[in-house]
């Protein structure tokens, strides 16, 4: 059943080239002047250089030189558009002959609306927003841009000084349930959310690192007692048969992981 | 037009004085320039779209367009050109001999050349000429150029999906439900009755995604953005698998979602010469209810007991923002000004009654206020030195209550009074130095001080059955408090004066200390495992480095890597746990350092304009070391303390992504990435925890074809799969997860008349999971078609 399935989809992935291949026999006679659009491509701009940027976007090239993605910058490197503003914006010629016309923003890359511009460099976060559980960028719910700052001095905090303080202030906008003050807080939010959770995209719900008890096992452990080893003490208790259960969260026991009002070992 | 030096400034005051008395204040610059060196004006009549119009574009708009013009001077249309700017009037109608622009662009007056040649070239003396015909022949400004214009494109779309398998995972994975669908795909009317004022209302209306976003906005005035977005998130309803006791993972046979949504509006002040101001207003929700991995138990037999069931939670969370923002600029210095309060209000409830033995239900609810303002200064003091500085402050009140009931046991425990705070007050100052001979330098120092205060009330109710008469309230109290002070530098060095290289190194330091006391009182030991008092003295050290370079030695080759170490060393000094029995939280980790090692290298090859490929490849480390007390329990040895390697993570990614473009027709791309990964922990001796180990797999492939004037032919296919999945049956639940997801889309897109085209794409969905014991397994076909009409 489970190979015919298979064999069904193969035939069905099979077609596409098929069909395309066909039509590029059918057509190759044809006098045709139109092109395939290349996403991330502006026709017939060419590259202007960052310092033709600097004369209108003040604000954002102030302090870029300090942003981590002026690490890529450089002064004298041969491949066109690899590092700098056009790296991730695109040839600047035609944005700039439109600007006085109100049309520029047609003719210039801007990653905060377009993920796509992003992943094009970031290849394993692309692939990440694939995994079954992913934050919604490449469906069009958010994007980029309130997570990371990419031209300020820490890409890994949105811009504007509200941000500058809290470590979790990136996600606490969004996800306020999870980082509200609790009586009883987790101390590993002083650590960051990304020590459990991937931001992008994870194959485990909840965008977990891990599913399992080693999440949690990787910073709660003791030192077994001798002739012990195949138990598993945590705050002196012997957790071996409750781990069998399931996750520490899972199995009924510390299901309020972000914080509890009632108990310290995060228990409701 | 840009700004002449003071001293060439001067002059023209004191010419204008002088030469106001007999020539009119409207011929005043004359007597700056040799008007003899200008060439003469175009004898024939001028066009001005013909003649005018590509000057100005080509070498003017890009400084003096609508948005932000130099000195204030426009040149996109009639009015604003005749009024001038900050140097005032430039062009005299009629008189072009006189007009300042002319002698700008006829290079006349020393460094106010236009275009400056840093940003464009000189203009000939032909379009000198034009100008200056053009200017004598009255400037006539030809109406139909002036932009005035309305788009309008809306693209509704109608289609169905048929799923056939776990309908709640297609929904959860595919973020929409089976079945018709259709609506509105994408709507936009934009309209600019003029240069300075623009209208926009865009969006899209499908079932259960809606967003519709409309922006004013008035240049040298203010502007109004505002806008509705919905969109709802399902949650496959499954819980766990465990192969040796079902067959099946349970299922709720819930449809479980969240409508998440905002509605907001912004408005603001744009005014020459004040500072922009906006004041906005935010209104957030979440609404439904999702899934939970606490799962519960389907039996009680401790042996063969586990957690399986499937649990949800209700959600009613509702969030009003105010938000003021103000950006100025005086003598130099960038001012930003950001204040945000937040009113909060959250109304959960999480239950597992519905299938296990031993059901618990968890209510909560919480509001508060939390009000954050910062204030930034910025400075470019001179060419090669730029500072900032920050303050933030922010305070948070809220109230909460909390009811736990655990039926079978005959326990409710209820915390009706909750109160918390939270102050923080943070400062940061920031230099940028550079660049030297290639050198940038960009450093920056952070403190913070943050407080926070925890009190709750409750009652623990337990009754003794039967009759449930016999229960007896017991009153406690919960306290927390924290501490904290932080302190971080940072430290970054740039080299690019190497050829085709630039070098990199980054040190980031953080030192902080906490002192944290934790309190549960009561007259008795309750909840099993509750009253204790704890006081912690917590502090941490972290030191972040990476060092690395880019380089591109050839047109088409590029090639960056860097490595980090990130380490975090934290010490926990405690004092002795005062509680009544052993069974409180005890205080036995003593300290935790985290290390990590990061490597990252990418390689871009561009041989031809046709073809392009990135190669990346990431390794990650981790090691969680320990250190742990001796602990006793009833004068037993529980664990003798010492050093331990608690865990370790190891990551290796692997990318690859091609662009192609064989023929001009054919565009191709394709991306694909391999992961593998490992966690092992020092539990791992026991057969309940087996390392978590696998590797994951995601391939996505699309490809465009232009059939002919009309008609493109699109394909695009996406995989992914993973192999987590752990045998360890014996020893407990298998948690780790194994899939093989495809999707295959293909289509067409045909431009049916000139404002008409329609595109109609059929896509294939397919989804096994082996580890829920195929619960979630799903196989989708969809079809959908869609037209687009866009006006003009």
């Amino acid at each position: 059943m489970r190979r015919s399935k298979i064999a069904r989809f193969g035939s069905l992935a099979g077609l596409a080239p098929v069909v395309a291949a066909g039509a590029l026999l059918l057509n190759s006679c044809s006098t045709m002047d139109r092109t395939a659009v290349v996403p991330l491509q502006i026709e017939g701009a060419s590259y202007v250089g960052d310092k033709v940027c600097a004369d209108c976007h003040v604000n954002l090239t102030r302090a870029f030189p300090a942003s981590p993605h002026a690490r890529l910058h450089l002064a004298n490197g041969q491949m066109a558009g690899q590092s700098g503003c056009e790296a991730c914006h695109g040839p600047g010629s035609k944005h700039i002959a439109e600007s006085g016309r109100g049309g520029a923003d047609k003719f210039i890359l801007n990653p905060g609306k377009d993920p796509q511009v992003c992943c094009s460099c970031h290849l394993e976060t692309q692939a990440e927003f694939h995994f079954p559980q992913h934050h919604p960028v490449l469906e069009g719910k958010m994007n980029c841009v309130p997570c990371h700052d990419p031209h300020g001095l820490d890409i890994l905090k949105p811009a504007g000084g509200l941000a500058m303080a809290r470590l979790n202030e990136t996600c606490a906008p969004c996800h306020r349930e999870q980082t509200r003050p609790f009586i009883f807080e987790h101390p590993a939010l002083r650590e960051g959310c990304t020590v459990c959770h991937r931001p992008h995209g994870s194959i485990n719900a909840k965008m977990l690192v891990e599913p399992d008890s080693n999440l949690c096992l990787r910073c709660h452990a003791q030192v077994p007692e001798p002739g012990a080893a195949q138990r598993v003490f945590i705050g002196g208790r012997d957790h071996t048969s409750s781990l069998a259960f399931g996750s520490c969260w899972t199995a009924g026991c510390h299901t309020a992981v972000h914080g509890s009002n009632l108990q310290p070992i995060l228990l409701y | 037009m840009k700004q002449p030096p003071n001293s060439a400034r001067r002059i023209r005051q004191i010419s204008r004085c002088l030469l106001a008395a007999f020539v009119g204040s409207q011929h005043i610059f004359a007597a700056e320039a040799d008007v003899s060196k200008l060439p003469p004006a175009a004898a024939r009549p001028v066009d001005f779209a013909r003649d005018i119009q590509p000057i100005l574009e080509t070498s003017c708009l890009r400084c003096h367009g609508p948005e932000h013009p130099k000195s204030k001077f426009r040149l996109d249309n009639r009015a604003a050109a005749l009024k001038g700017g900050d140097e005032g009037v430039d062009i005299l109608p009629g008189n072009s001999t006189h007009s300042p622009l002319i002698h700008y662009v006829a290079y006349l007056v020393g460094d106010a050349e236009m275009p400056p040649l840093e940003k464009g070239k000189q203009l000939t003396t032909e379009q000198v000429s034009l100008l200056r015909a053009w200017i004598d022949q009255g400037v006539v400004w030809d109406a139909g150029s002036q932009t005035n214009q309305l788009d309008f494109s809306f693209s509704p779309v109608l289609g169905g999906t048929t799923v056939s398998g776990d309908n709640h995972k297609f929904r959860e994975l595919n973020s929409q439900k089976e079945g018709l669908n259709g609506g509105g795909e994408h709507f936009e009317l934009c309209e600019q009755p003029s240069p300075d004022l623009k209208r926009v209302l865009t969006g899209h209306a499908l079932l259960d995604d809606y967003l519709v976003v409309l922006s004013v906005e008035q240049n040298d005035l203010g502007f109004i953005h505002s806008g509705w977005q919905e969109y709802r998130k399902y949650y496959d309803d499954t819980g766990g698998y465990f192969p040796v006791l079902n067959q099946i993972a349970p299922s709720l046979g819930h449809d479980l979602h969240l409508d998440i949504g905002k509605v907001w509006i912004d408005s603001g002040l744009n005014l020459p010469d004040w500072p922009r101001l906006e004041l906005g207003y935010e209104y957030d929700y979440r609404h439904g209810d999702e899934a939970l991995t606490e799962w519960s138990t389907l039996n009680i037999n401790r042996t063969t007991a586990r957690n399986l069931a499937p649990a949800s939670k209700s959600i009613n969370e509702n969030v009003h923002v105010i938000k003021f923002n103000l950006d100025a600029e005086i003598k130099g210095v960038a001012i930003e000004e950001r204040f945000r309060g937040e009113f909060y209000q959250l109304a959960a409830a999480n239950t597992n009654v519905a299938l296990g033995p031993l059901p618990q239900s968890a209510s909560e609810g919480t509001t508060y206020f939390q009000g954050a303002n910062t204030l930034r200064l910025e400075k470019k003091f001179s060419g090669w030195c730029f500072g900032s500085a920050g303050y933030l402050y922010s305070k948070l009140d809220a109230d909460s209550a909390f009811r736990l009931e655990a039926p079978t046991l005959l326990q409710i425990t209820t915390v009706p009074d909750i109160t918390l705070e939270k102050e923080s007050h943070v400062g940061n100052v920031n230099g940028l130095l550079g660049p030297f001979a290639g050198l940038v330098i960009s450093t920056g120092a952070q403190a913070e001080w943050t407080r926070q205060r925890g009190l709750g009330t409750g009652i623990f109710e337990q009754a003794n059955p039967p009759p449930a008469l016999n229960n007896f309230p017991v009153p406690f109290n919960l306290a927390s408090d924290y501490d904290e002070t932080s302190v971080q530098e940072s430290l970054a060095v740039r080299y690019a004066q190497i050829p085709f290289a630039s070098l990199f190194a980054e040190a980031r330091l953080e030192q902080q200390n906490i002192a944290q006391s934790d309190q549960f009182a009561a007259a008795q030991d309750i909840l099993g495992k509750a009253v204790f008092l704890q006081h912690t003295a917590f502090s941490s050290e972290l030191s972040d480095f990476r060092f690395g370079f880019s380089t591109s030695p050839w047109r088409s080759v590029s090639f960056s890597a860097h490595y980090r170490r990130h380490e975090d060393d934290s010490q926990y000094a405690s004092d002795p746990l005062v509680q009544p029995t052993a069974t409180a939280y005890p205080t036995f980790i003593r300290s935790l350092d985290l290390i990590t090692d990061e490597i990252e290298a990418k390689l871009v090859l561009h041989p031809s304009a046709r073809f392009k490929t990135t190669l990346a490849y990431e390794y990650h480390t981790t090691e969680y070391n320990m250190a742990t007390s001796p602990y006793l329990s009833f004068g037993n040895l529980i664990s003798p303390g010492g050093q331990l390697l608690a865990g370790e993570d190891q990551a290796q990614i692997f990318s690859l992504s091609l662009t192609l473009t064989p023929l001009q027709r054919l565009f191709l791309s394709a991306t694909l990435s391999y992961q593998t990964s490992t966690t092992a922990t020092a539990a791992g001796n026991s057969p309940a925890v087996v390392p978590y180990r696998g590797d994951t797999y995601s391939v996505l492939v699309d490809g465009t074809f232009v059939l002919n004037q009309t008609t493109d032919l699109f394909a695009s296919y996406v995989f992914s799969a993973a192999n987590y999945g752990q045998n360890n049956f014996a020893g407990g639940l298998p948690l780790g997860i194994q899939y093989q997801r495809h999707g295959v889309q293909v289509g067409l897109s045909r431009k049916l008349r000139k404002n008409i085209s329609a595109k109609l794409q059929y896509r294939f969905d397919c989804y096994n999971e082996p580890s829920s014991g195929g619960a979630d397994n799903y196989q989708a076909h969809a079809i959908f078609g869609l037209l687009t009409f866009q006006f003009p």
